[in-house]
């Protein structure tokens, strides 16, 4: 897992990233006006002194990057033609935390099914990253979704604002789960949603009549493919489409991939949000 | 409901064919784990269930079809008609009560079968029901309601007759028919009711037969004094006709019954054969029963008799003729012979000590013993025996006009012969190719002319014996110079039985059931009720009437069970039905056949919609 994750982040880490966090450090950022509310010790007498004017001094903040992965690992995640989802999310989130920790950002990880299976704080150190991909390496797919109900249980739990990062097919309930990731926001972190999906879930592909069974439980239904594909797929689209409108409105990074995806666009899409954050 | 190709039914068992293919193909069927199934659950749960109660639809679609199908092809049909839309139509009904119908349990099974005709119609269908045995009496006069036909048909009792279905078809109601007329015939076809059945030009277009399945039969056709002649003082043979409408060999046993008096004897007869049977009787019983142990129809296993013996027979023979007397007069003290007396002229005789007369070459008589001899004729077991001389007078040309007319004397050269003879007339019927007569020659006759009675025919073509009623006329003299006749030693024998011949003629004791009663007045019947001048004889048994008792018996023609025929019933345009399979107002194969095709197109509509 650790060569693997070292092979996808090759030639991503080109620099360190600024932290998107301002507030007391020695690195000077910029002035800005005084505002009603600010303490009078920021204040920069030296600019009242020539410009008769109160500025304040803002500076950046050094201390790195506070991620949070939180892995999917319920049965729903299983499923994948090739590499399962779930698989998939492990490298990307193995790949995730070894960008991170190369950053000298901290980085933890928070697996779960139906319930909050592990939680690992976030550490900048080596030995916390080898503690996450020992848990990568670990999880195994199984047991029921709820989703909403573990992100409520997180955002109750991780008090320090950071970066959460969503390693998930998200099969539940949109609008619970849209809630929960609300929760999130309202304690100010910063959410990046991998919604990793099988290319099968959304275009459907089955010809045969088959029967179908459910990977979270014991429900079995014997279906015509031919007959509900085009209802099948307006509804998933719908699903995602809803996932992704509404995430965006809360101002959270929504972005679909595919188990035949290249790690490559995670990459992108985590430096992109990575880079809005500096 | 009843089929009429019931094989056709285990076709229906095809339907179980999609059921298995249904089974095996949701056996077989792949099983994917999936991780959005609640997607398919929660967007389309309703139609899910829809498509799963489609599946079951079209599978059930198939099977009606397969099952309605074969049910159509084995043509059911129900019996009565359905929801009361049986066949509309005016039905004329012939029910088969005459006396064969009585074979086994054939005559409640007819009334079952026309009530099963009648229930095949419909509530608004009208009805006439007629009797086929005589007296074929109508039900009702005009077309009935079906309610009133069922309670007539419940109604119909056995006649002791046969019927003519030509006779029964004459019938009709004077009231036009509302409908298209449906004929039919509910019986055992007995081949003698279709004897003279219309072909052609007035035949019914369709004549329906619902037939009554019957079986062979053994009876007794008649019971006769086998010879007059043989006939002792003690002792007289009884010759009785058994025959046999049986393809089996038959075994049984004949009793004969008077009073006290009853002798019983064995018999066997072939496959379809006449047969007779002797008895011996004394000469006291001259009336009694006959009865054949044991045979299905019942009613010509017993004939009745009542017999006339020889004895009482007086004989008056007028003119002059030795030969004739020697003749009649019995050789032996043994035989019970005629009591014959001679006159040379009537005169002053009492022609009512005598039952019959004979006038020897009588030439002529008066106009007073003209009517004396027409009182003595109009008396019951009289006759009359006219041997015409060299000439004829007017009043006894006249006279014997009844019998035929008298042309006038023929001298032949030579001789004529007889040369035909009436084989089946009784007075031949002892002897072998009818030998008695054949070559007689006579020297000279008086030629007559008679349409009919002739028994004997010269060579010439001219009558030599003519019998009609209770007169005979023989036109040669029989004297030695006339004819040698007189000296064949079949001559006595004849010319007894023709004498015994013209007495019991006029005088019958014996009757067929569906006869009338005439020439009696007043009779009463087996079970004491009288019968009036024009009724018939109704039933079996021994009737009486002032001075005689009568025997009547079932005709032995009604014995014959012997049917029509599938080819002589084609042949007629007669069409053998099974009412309740195939009255069409009844079918509900076209009702299946629609069935499947709607099971068919259920199935369609279902495929096509998605």
């Amino acid at each position: 897992m650790d060569i693997k994750a070292r092979l996808v982040v090759e030639g991503f880490l080109s620099g360190l990233h600024s932290s998107p966090f301002k507030g007391f450090s020695q690195e000077f950022a910029d002035y800005r006006q005084y505002m009603p509310g600010d303490e009078l010790k920021r204040i920069d007498w030296k600019v009242y002194g020539r410009s008769d004017r109160f500025f304040i001094k803002e500076y950046q903040e050094e201390t790195n990057l506070r991620a949070y992965l939180l892995l999917d690992k319920s049965g729903s995640m299983s499923y994948g033609k090739g590499i399962s989802k779930l698989e998939y999310a492990k490298y990307l989130g193995a790949s995730l935390a070894y960008m991170l920790i190369k950053q000298k950002d901290s980085v933890g990880i928070t697996t779960f099914d139906k319930k909050i299976e592990k939680i690992i704080p976030p550490s900048a150190r080596h030995t916390n990253f080898m503690m996450i991909l020992q848990e990568i390496e670990n999880a195994q797919a199984g047991g029921e979704t709820n989703l909403h109900d573990v992100l409520y249980q997180l955002a109750q739990k991780t008090r320090r604002r950071g970066l959460v990062i969503v390693l998930s097919d998200m099969l539940d309930n949109p609008r619970e789960v849209l809630k929960a990731l609300r929760s999130f926001r309202y304690r100010k972190h910063e959410i990046i949603v991998f919604q990793i999906l099988d290319r099968d879930e959304v275009e459907f592909p089955f010809e045969e009549s088959v029967i179908f069974s459910d990977l979270e439980s014991d429900t079995e239904m014997v279906v015509t493919p031919g007959l509900v594909r085009d209802r099948y797929k307006k509804r998933f689209k719908e699903f995602i489409d809803f996932y992704h409108q509404h995430l965006l409105e809360a101002h959270i990074d929504h972005t679909v991939l595919y188990t035949a995806t290249p790690y490559d666009k995670a990459l992108f899409a985590y430096l992109q949000k990575r880079a809005r954050l500096a | 409901m009843t089929f009429a190709n019931p094989l056709f039914l285990l076709g229906a068992a095809l339907a179980a064919v999609p059921i298995v293919i249904h089974l095996w193909f949701r056996k077989r069927l792949k099983k994917v784990r999936f991780s959005a199934v609640h997607f398919l659950k929660s967007t389309e749960a309703r139609r899910f269930g829809w498509l799963r109660l489609r599946e079951w639809l079209i599978l059930a679609a198939r099977c009606l079809f397969i099952i309605f199908l074969f049910i159509s092809l084995a043509r059911p049909h129900l019996r009565g008609a359905l929801l009361g839309m049986g066949r509309l139509a005016s039905v004329f009904l012939i029910a088969d009560n005459s006396y064969s119908m009585a074979y086994g349990d054939n005559f409640e099974r007819m009334k079952e079968r026309c009530r099963e005709v009648i229930s095949c119609y419909s509530s608004n269908s009208e009805f006439c029901l007629v009797e086929l045995g005589e007296p074929q009496t109508v039900s009702e006069s005009f077309w009935m309601s079906r309610k009133s036909a069922v309670h007539a048909v419940g109604e119909t009792k056995i006649a002791y007759t046969g019927g003519s279905i030509r006779s029964a078809l004459s019938r009709m109601p004077e009231r036009e028919a509302r409908y298209a007329i449906d004929y039919f015939y509910v019986g055992d076809g007995q081949a003698e009711n279709f004897r003279d059945f219309p072909v052609g030009m007035g035949a019914p277009a369709e004549f329906f037969w619902v037939p009554i399945s019957t079986g062979g039969n053994i009876g007794i056709s008649s019971a006769v004094l086998k010879d007059p002649v043989a006939v002792t003082l003690q002792t007289y043979t009884l010759q009785v006709a058994v025959h046999s409408y049986a393809p089996r060999l038959w075994s049984g046993k004949i009793g004969l019954s008077s009073g006290d008096y009853y002798v019983e004897k064995e018999y066997t007869i072939q496959p379809y054969a006449q047969g007779r049977l002797e008895f011996d009787i004394p000469v006291e019983i001259v009336r009694g029963k006959l009865e054949l142990f044991d045979d299905s129809l019942l009613t010509d296993n017993i004939y009745y008799f009542s017999k006339r013996l020889p004895q009482d027979v007086r004989v008056l023979i007028i003119g002059e003729s030795p030969y004739l007397v020697r003749a009649l007069t019995a050789e032996s003290a043994t035989t019970a012979a005629f009591k014959v007396a001679s006159i040379e002229k009537i005169a002053n005789t009492d022609l009512r000590k005598y039952d019959v007369l004979i006038l020897a070459g009588i030439n002529e008589i008066s106009d007073s013993e003209r009517i004396r001899i027409l009182d003595h004729l109009a008396r019951a077991n009289t006759g009359l025996v006219v041997i015409l001389g060299d000439e004829i007078g007017s009043r006894l040309s006249e006279m014997v006009s009844r019998t035929c007319r008298v042309v006038g004397k023929t001298v032949p050269k030579g001789y004529v012969v007889l040369d035909w003879v009436d084989n089946t007339h009784p007075i031949f019927d002892i002897y072998e190719n009818a030998g008695a007569l054949r070559d007689v020659q006579c020297y000279g006759y008086m030629e007559v002319h008679a349409p009919d009675g002739v028994v004997a025919r010269f060579s010439s073509g001219h009558p030599f014996l003519v019998v009609r009623g209770n007169t005979a006329v023989i036109t040669c003299p029989l004297l030695p110079q006339n004819t040698n006749l007189v000296y064949r030693t079949s001559f006595v024998p004849v010319l007894l039985r023709l004498l015994f011949d013209i007495t019991t003629g006029s005088g019958r004791k014996e009757f067929y059931v569906g006869e009338s009663i005439a020439p009696f007045d007043r009779i009463r019947t087996p079970t004491g009720e009288f019968l009036e001048s024009g009724d018939i004889f109704a039933m079996p048994g021994f009737y009486s009437s002032d001075t005689e008792t009568l025997c009547v018996n079932v005709s032995p023609e009604e014995g014959d069970l012997s049917t029509l025929g599938e080819d002589r019933a084609r042949l007629l345009n007669i069409r053998q039905i099974d009412p309740g399979r195939e009255l069409t107002g009844t079918d509900l194969s076209s009702l299946f056949m629609i069935l499947a095709l709607l099971s068919v197109a259920f199935e369609l509509g279902l495929i096509l919609l998605k």
